[in-house]
């Protein structure tokens, strides 16, 4: 049972996630594939921690999975076309999935807290889906925050009563583990060239998926501290403080951006841990 | 003669329609919420049986002793009612990973059919609801007495017995083998009802 935990929700997404990095750093790929293809292993993630969703689907979970695809769709759509209105689009992304996951509870009463609080994951997608270009296009700045938002979002997600997405945030924190450990390596350490440019639109269906997993949480974990998922989302405007290390090619850049991710990730895990205490 | 062909036809009307027949033999009871136990129990990594029970139960019972298979029964049980003595698990239980008590607050047993296999005993099939997908589900059941209430001769209480199971995988219930559980939950039901 353990060995089996361990190989879904670590060991195959992080072996996924250093193919991302390989599909990026070795191939010829367009931007629009390689987004595509992030998005098939997040939904190979949620087949070996959820199974085949039914269709139609019946529960916000089963839900998850045709939003991961949309989040592929969407994702293949901002590699392709430079010009589309894409904070729009994020926006309108982040508040259809809000809506068909939380249909049931919007539907009996829809000033509940909760649902207030799943806002806060689509306004942090959209307004780093607004960021300027060199922003966006940076290799490390999304990836970092996604792998805290990850990490941390399981363990708050643990301690408010959601394992199964806790699962599932664990094993998208693996799989952009491998994707950054790779690109970090070959990078920042021994400097090889990469267009950092078709990175970009894969970034963004990392990020994306994890935000609405992270929707979902807030939405139906029963013991969720608030004070946590809001200090978690503080998360979201890493790359508006660290902006001063984007399209810096060190091993330095990368770690200080870490750095301040910690903080808030940290204040989100001990606060809902104290809560749960 | 109008007036005799106008009685006719309204005697034939309530023929036809059942007006004119005798009372219908089924009683109606209401499930009595203090004295209902919806438990269950499953495998927890074969080393013993992880048990619950369901604190808030309520229903309606057509209960037709001269035909027991012109009966028929309707249970509803809150989903967030689960409780298996440690509240962490029963939070962990009432989230979309098991019964997702907060898309789904109830779980429900229509009866569809009844067969008699003995005097006080028979096998109600039905369709029982649980996190919004429906599967048949055959209980066996045992009547166990009726009679009046010791301190109140005019209220009627029976009460039944009953077992089942049903597979967790059948109703979507996927994360129960992740977590060394099921994958079938067995069914142990005790139910008092007052007739109305």
């Amino acid at each position: 049972m353990l060995l089996t935990l361990a190989l879904t929700t670590v060991a195959i997404p992080l072996v996924l996630g250093v193919f991302l990095a390989c599909g990026v750093q070795f191939t010829s790929a367009k931007a629009a594939l390689l987004a595509l293809f992030a998005s098939v292993l997040i939904l190979v993630v949620y087949y070996l921690l959820e199974g085949v969703p039914p269709f139609p689907p019946i529960s916000s979970k089963h839900k998850l999975a045709y939003l991961l695809i949309l989040i592929g769709v969407v994702g293949f759509g901002f590699g392709a076309m430079k010009n589309a209105p894409k904070t729009l689009i994020a926006l309108v992304v982040g508040l259809v999935a809000l809506g068909w996951i939380a249909q049931r509870k919007i539907a009996s009463d829809p000033f509940q807290p909760e649902l207030f609080l799943a806002l806060l994951p689509v306004l942090g997608l959209t307004g780093n889906t607004a960021l300027r270009a060199e922003l966006r296009q940076d290799l490390f700045l999304w990836p970092i925050m996604t792998l805290a938002l990850a990490i941390a979002g399981a363990i708050v997600s643990v301690l408010g009563g959601y394992i199964g997405l806790a699962q599932m945030l664990g094993a998208c924190a693996a799989l952009t583990g491998g994707y950054l450990a790779l690109t970090y390596l070959r990078v920042a350490v021994l400097g090889k060239a990469v267009d950092a440019g078709k990175a970009a639109a894969l970034n963004w269906v990392l990020l994306a998926s994890v935000s609405i997993i992270l929707l979902s949480i807030a939405v139906f974990a029963s013991k969720l501290s608030s004070l946590a998922f809001v200090l978690l989302c503080l998360l979201y405007a890493i790359p508006f403080v660290a902006a001063r290390f984007a399209g810096r090619m060190n091993w330095k850049a990368p770690i200080a951006t870490g750095g301040y991710a910690v903080v808030p990730a940290l204040a989100a895990i001990a606060t809902a841990w104290l809560t749960a205490a | 003669m109008k007036t005799l062909t106008k009685l006719c036809s309204a005697v034939s009307f309530a023929a036809v329609t059942g007006f004119a027949a005798p009372v219908l033999a089924a009683d109606t009871y209401m499930i009595d919420p203090a004295h209902a136990w919806v438990q269950f129990s499953t495998n927890h990594v074969g080393w013993a049986n992880a048990r619950g029970t369901f604190n808030a139960v309520s229903g309606e019972i057509e209960f037709d002793k001269e035909d027991v298979t012109k009966s028929s029964v309707n249970v509803v049980i809150e989903a967030a009612s689960i409780d298996t003595n440690l509240e962490a698990r029963d939070d962990h239980l009432r989230s979309p990973d098991f019964l997702n008590a907060e898309e789904f607050p109830t779980i429900e047993f229509v009866s569809t059919s009844i067969e008699k296999t003995g005097d006080r005993t028979g096998l109600i099939t039905g369709d029982m609801t649980l996190v919004g997908v429906t599967k048949p589900v055959v209980l066996d059941v045992v009547w166990n007495s009726e009679s009046p209430l010791p301190w109140n001769d005019a209220k009627i209480k029976t009460g039944f017995s009953a077992t089942g199971s049903i597979d967790s995988k059948e109703f979507g219930i996927t994360k129960m083998e992740g977590f060394g559980l099921g994958p079938v939950i067995n069914l142990m039901i005790d139910i008092e009802a007052l007739k109305q």
